[in-house]
């Protein structure tokens, strides 16, 4: 089980219209609502890990159009400690990464969901806390 | 009378020796202690079970007896209640739990460590009221993000938060202690945490600040940005997350055990992959009865392949310091109370707390009540960080050890000699 | 976790829970509404088995399906199964939270719950529209249900404040867009800020020729629009002006307008003395080629305001027209300016811009003899150079044969626009008619892709440019080359009804060139905060429920900007786009729900963490004292919320508690059903 945490607007957003569009992506993913990327901090993260999720995803806009300023760039110092945590502990620093969509293209969404997944079975890498690869 | 039985499981015994200065007190006799009765001694007349120390997995069937026998459970440091500083050992593939897994106490004392009177003050039914730490520290905060991110403080700049430095410090995040290392310009890390998350939050808290930081990010397929996994400003300058973040609760907050090969020895699992600068401290804490012996020995081991001068004057402190040891050993064998405490203070005079926050690499970081001479003979230079094969020895121990370029501890080794 | 509910007992912290924490409310009793959406989502999901399962799920009281929850029936359904059952939450699984969550939170709001009781899961567009599996549908649409359940059960009330606005709208664009809105707005009494970054206004509409599908002529059309706006006394007309900032949220924006020096004053009479004795004389940029003007200037008889304008660019500083002017108007000493209007509506209308043909160099746009239609509107026009005549640019005949390229720039993947203008067929037909007309001799070839005629009486209009004579060729051409030798433009094109390759020799080629959105729109975009479609255009709110509001509260847009757009449909569109900016000025007010930042104070240790990691600058701190939410500037994204190290700020209705109770619920029942399955 992926947890994507996806923001309000562009994430959100994009997740809509690759639904209208009815592009395909893995049931493994899970979209649970944040207003915004800067929502998701560390604990938020941890708290999916220790819970079973095997990658988590944090999307937002992208940088530099981010709906409340700057609060995307500040994810992104948080989600690149945890990164730091997890290869520290030994795990892949692919089990959680921040992307960016646009709102009015499906295929931004997918994309990152398409990656997320390929870097979790990327046989290369080592596992993630809840994932066997 | 209130009768208490001390359970220790594993760790550094340091709060068990601590609740012995209790035993002068009229009012609690302890049925059962470890260091009296080799932990022979029976609960069944006792009052409370007071649980010190760290438990592993394999602990869970005595623990599970424990709760079995009815007893009123209190948990008496930060070991028991979240793994403690041995959860780092999870770091390495082991598998410290909290002992709340398996039972749940009346009341929890938390602290590395705590201080007996705090025990006394939750058996009468006080609830301590418990500060913020910060309300107690002579920093303060401002509104600024850093620009980069220290490892060693400025010695001369006691103003503003290290937070707001740039050194990551879990005060925010915690309650008044006994040990109060923010008063010897050392970062808290937080061992009694006020909150449901301390690393959780504290890297949320941390990371927000952390605005300013170069990062690394690449472009996806569809022409987006994502963060990237390369090493930038932030992963650079952070070089211990798990202790930093985790000290005292990666038992508690990461369920899962690292991947990293184990070195063979639990306590060598703790001190690999600590910076040098925090290593002191962390050894002094994790060596229990011989943490002097050993803190002293790492840091005039890396003192000398470092090339960093120290005082006659530090000299003569630290001396004094070994003596405490001395001492501090022979007490404990002859289960000497009066003793214990005078060496404990004597500890805590020099080394400014239990866990020595005041001892560092060239010199002492803040003024020593026993000092013969002025501060500038003995204060704390500059701490150059570098790769260093390094070994000390004296009496009680014998150090050696390896950093890299980072001064990140990457091989480590030391030997007890008991007395 | 479970594990950490217990530890906050377990330890003496100095209090367990958020102070703010809404007070232990009366037990959960949540309703589990399942949407078929029609075969939407019931085609892919089993929908009866996702509300079976969420009949068990902790908390829930009652739960079924129905075809369509949005419609009257569903509604009255949730609405009758909330009184009988006493449900105090409800959960509606089918479509997005922006369609439908505020149609379902009405519904309960009307029984007299607080609106946010409601949980909107979206099953559709993040379920049964991206799989194809079923049963792997159903399982994730019940996770996803488990998920909203867990977070329905969490959820707490949260109040709307009123918050009074200023009733003034800007409207930024003054071509028939603009005009359209601004007039509507100010005929409501709103006063409007019109800023346009030309010397005049009108916009494109000016500078046609004639208009289909009954060729009047549109300044006549459009001129009492003009001259209404120009002398309305709510209307401040800002001519050469751009926006140059936004602050602010809906009902309260500062923006900053900078203008640039016209160095003639508005008591200008527009006699003309000034241009007859200026000595430069350049190309006419509003006649695209087809007029001159001189350095000081009306970029056409009519414009307005009915002001020249000194072009320093060109302007050689002989200050003859300082002597002539009757009324001393010329001054060279203007500057730039800049103001700053507090407005608490936006209309964004600032059209499109003819595609560029030369990036399609097959077509070798740039010659003199192949042009667009804009520039055929500007030939057909009495003012300009050509006076209406239908002349060959080169050399001033008149052309024995001419082709009309059609989607250049539309509907082509190579330049990267693959949507269809859909107004060019029209423009296209319109004025190969006209050529015709003017020049019954004259061979007109029509080069098309298909014909796209939608709408009372263009299908009729074709008809009759079909009788003119006009020879209509299916088919796209694959180059248009100056022939080398002579000064003929050979058009390759393959008729397809025919299958037949021809090679027309032609005297002018006309190209009916695309619109898109214009150069700088991204600027501006940028400044307003807008979301645009990768097209350029702006990236409206709703495609069919919300055509005029923009990604943006408070900004709506009008014409063009949206995406292509004939006259009509803009006149229209800005009429609607007036109508919602006018919406909450006319009110006088904005509804504002608190589910922003609190901050417990009893739990702050005043870090200024927050104060740091706010975007907005929402929260500040007196010396003091703990740090303070304004409850307006909010916008509750919740970034805050990690920053704190103590968990004293969070966001109603996101806060930890919450948002982890989701999580866990999500994740421990995913275990669940993958655990059953074994």
């Amino acid at each position: 089980m992926i947890v994507a945490f996806l923001c309000q607007n562009c994430a959100q957003g994009a997740a809509n219209t690759a639904g209208v569009q009815r592009m395909r992506y893995s049931d493994e993913i899970h979209i649970v609502r944040v207003p915004c990327a800067g929502r998701a901090g560390a604990r938020e993260i941890l708290h999916a890990f220790n819970n079973g999720a095997e990658a988590v995803a944090v999307i937002g806009c992208c940088f530099g159009a981010c709906h409340f300023s700057d609060a995307n760039l500040i994810t992104l110092r948080r989600v690149k400690i945890v990164k730091k945590f997890l290869v520290e502990m030994g795990y892949s620093t692919d089990c959680v990464t921040m992307y960016t969509s646009r709102a009015a293209e499906g295929d931004t969404i997918v994309g990152d969901f398409e990656d997320i997944l390929e870097r979790k079975y990327d046989p290369e890498t080592p596992p993630c806390p809840g994932g066997a690869k | 009378m209130v009768r208490l039985s001390v359970v220790q499981l594993r760790g550094c015994e340091r709060c068990a020796w601590d609740l012995l200065t209790l035993a002068k007190n009229s009012s609690v006799e302890f049925v059962s202690h470890p260091l009296i009765d080799g932990g022979s001694g029976s609960d069944n007349d006792a009052d409370f079970v007071v649980i010190t120390g760290y438990a592993r997995k394999s602990d869970e069937a005595r623990l599970r007896e424990l709760l079995s026998r009815g007893k009123k459970l209190i948990l008496y440091g930060t070991c028991p209640y979240t793994g403690g500083i041995f959860g780092l050992m999870n770091q390495k593939g082991a598998d410290v739990v909290p002992v709340t897994e398996y039972l749940s106490p009346v009341a929890s004392v938390l602290g590395c460590a705590p201080s007996p009177d705090e025990l006394l003050s939750v058996i009468e039914g006080q609830s301590a009221q418990r500060q913020p730490l910060c309300s107690e520290c002579e920093r303060h905060f401002t509104d600024e993000e850093f620009d980069k991110i220290i490892r060693v403080p400025d010695w001369s700049n006691r103003e503003k938060c290290f937070n707001n430095l740039g050194l990551a410090c879990s005060g925010v995040l915690s309650a008044r202690c006994a040990q109060r290392c923010i008063d010897f310009d050392t970062p808290c890390r937080g061992c009694v945490g006020m909150v449901d998350d301390p690393p959780g939050r504290m890297i949320g808290y941390f990371g927000s600040l952390a605005v300013n930081l170069q990062v690394d990010t690449v472009a996806t397929d569809c022409a987006t940005d994502r963060l990237g996994d390369r090493p930038d400003e932030i992963t650079r300058s952070l070089v211990d997350v798990v202790g930093t973040f985790f000290r005292f609760h990666l038992a508690s907050h990461f369920k899962f055990p690292g991947r990293n090969p184990s070195t063979g020895d639990e306590l060598a699992d703790i001190m690999v992959a600590r910076p040098i600068e925090e290593a002191p401290q962390i050894a002094a804490t994790i060596y229990g009865r011989y943490g002097i012996s050993v803190a002293l020995n790492l840091i005039e081991a890396y003192e000398a392949a470092a090339g960093i001068q120290v005082s006659d004057e530090t000299r003569e402190l630290r001396s004094e310091l070994r003596a405490a040891q001395d001492g501090l050993l022979t007490a404990l064998d002859q289960h000497d109370i009066e003793a214990l405490e005078g060496v404990i203070d004597k500890i805590r005079t020099i080394g400014g707390n239990e866990v020595l926050s005041n001892v560092y690499f060239g010199g002492f970081k803040r003024p020593v009540k026993s000092a013969k001479n002025g501060f500038d003979t003995y204060c704390v230079g500059p701490l150059e960080i570098k790769a260093v094969h390094a070994r000390s020895e004296d009496g009680c121990s014998r150090v050696s050890f390896s950093t890299d370029e980072q001064g990140v501890i990457r091989e480590w080794s030391c030997e007890l000699r008991s007395a | 976790m479970s594990k950490s509910e217990k530890k906050g007992k377990q330890r003496k912290t100095r209090k367990a829970k958020n102070k703010d924490e809404p007070a232990e409310q009366e037990r959960p009793r949540v309703g589990v509404f399942v949407c078929h959406c029609g075969e939407n989502i019931a085609g892919v999901v089993d929908v009866k088995d996702v509300a079976e399962f969420a009949s068990h799920l902790p908390n829930v009281e009652y739960s079924t399906d129905y075809l369509f929850m949005c419609s009257k029936q569903g509604i009255e359904l949730i609405q009758k199964a909330v009184k009988e059952h006493g449900l105090n939450r409800t959960v509606v699984a089918s479509c997005s939270y922006e369609q439908h969550w505020p149609t379902f939170a009405k519904a309960i709001s009307d029984l007299g719950l607080n609106p946010h009781m409601h949980t909107q899961v979206n099953i559709r567009e993040w379920c049964s529209w991206v799989t194809d599996d079923k049963k792997a549908a159903t399982e994730k649409a019940k996770r996803m249900v488990a998920a909203g359940v867990a977070r329905a059960s969490k959820k707490e009330p949260v109040a709307t404040r009123k918050i009074p606005i200023t009733k003034r709208t800007m409207v930024v664009g003054g071509g028939v867009a603009g005009l359209r809105a601004a007039m509507d707005l100010a005929e409501l009494g709103i006063p409007v800020v019109l800023v346009e970054k030309e010397t005049s206004i009108g916009g494109h509409m000016t500078m046609l020729n004639k208009t289909f599908p009954t060729n009047e002529c549109p300044m006549c059309t459009v001129s009492p629009l003009l001259n209404g706006v120009m002398s309305h006394p709510d209307i401040e007309v800002l001519t050469l002006s751009e926006v140059t900032n936004v602050e602010g949220t809906m009902g309260h924006f500062v923006v900053e307008v900078t203008t640039k020096p016209r160095y003639v004053h508005d008591n200008c009479t527009s006699c003309g003395r000034c241009a007859d004795v200026c000595p430069v004389e350049v190309e006419n940029e509003w006649d695209h080629g087809f007029g001159m003007r001189k350095a000081i200037y009306k970029p056409f008889p009519q414009a307005l305001p009915s002001v020249f304008t000194l072009d320093t660019k060109h302007c050689i500083d002989c200050g003859s027209c300082v002597i002539v002017c009757p009324v001393d108007a010329v001054d060279f000493s203007m500057t730039k300016e800049e103001r700053t209007f507090e407005v608490g509506t936006i209309v964004v209308a600032t059209g499109y811009e003819e595609y560029d043909p030369t990036e399609i160099t097959a077509y070798h746009y740039g010659h003199p003899d192949i042009i667009t239609q804009l520039q055929m509107e500007r030939m057909l026009a009495p003012t300009t150079l050509t006076k209406g005549k239908i002349v060959r640019p080169s050399n001033g005949e008149v052309p024995k044969t001419v082709v009309v390229v059609q989607c250049v720039g539309s509907r082509n993947d190579q330049v990267g626009n693959e949507y269809c203008t859909g107004v060019c067929c029209m423009f296209g037909i319109k004025n190969a008619g006209i050529i015709k007309d003017h020049l019954p001799d004259t061979e007109v070839y029509f080069c098309y892709i298909d014909i796209r005629t939608p709408g009372l009486y263009y299908e009729e209009y074709y008809k009759r440019a079909q009788k003119k004579g006009i020879r209509f060729i299916r088919g796209r051409p694959s180059t248009i080359t100056p022939d080398p030798t002579g000064d003929k433009i050979r058009v390759e094109v393959e008729d397809t009804l025919t299958h037949m390759p021809m090679c027309i020799e032609a005297d002018l080629v006309v190209l009916s060139a695309g619109m898109v959105a214009p150069r700088g729109f991204g600027k501006l975009s940028a400044k307003l905060e807008l979301l645009r479609a990768k097209e350029g255009f702006a990236k409206e709110y709703h495609v069919k429920m919300g055509p005029v509001r923009s990604s943006r509260d408070g900004v709506y847009l009008a014409g063009a900007i949206q995406g292509p757009k004939d006259i009509t449909q803009t006149v229209a569109h800005a009429g609607g786009a007036a109508s919602a900016a006018a919406q909450p000025l006319v009110q006088g007010f904005l509804e504002k729900r608190m589910d922003t930042a609190v901050i417990d104070e009893e739990l702050c240790i005043s870090c200024l963490g927050c104060v740091t990691t706010c975007p907005v600058g929402a929260i500040s701190v007196a010396e003091g004292e703990k740090p303070k939410v304004n409850d307006v500037a909010c916008k509750s994204c919740g970034a805050c919320v990690p920053a704190c190290p103590v968990g004293a700020i969070q966001i109603r209705n996101f806060r930890d508690s919450q948002l982890n109770a989701e999580v866990s619920a999500l994740l421990s029942v995913a275990a669940e059903l993958e655990g059953g399955d074994e």
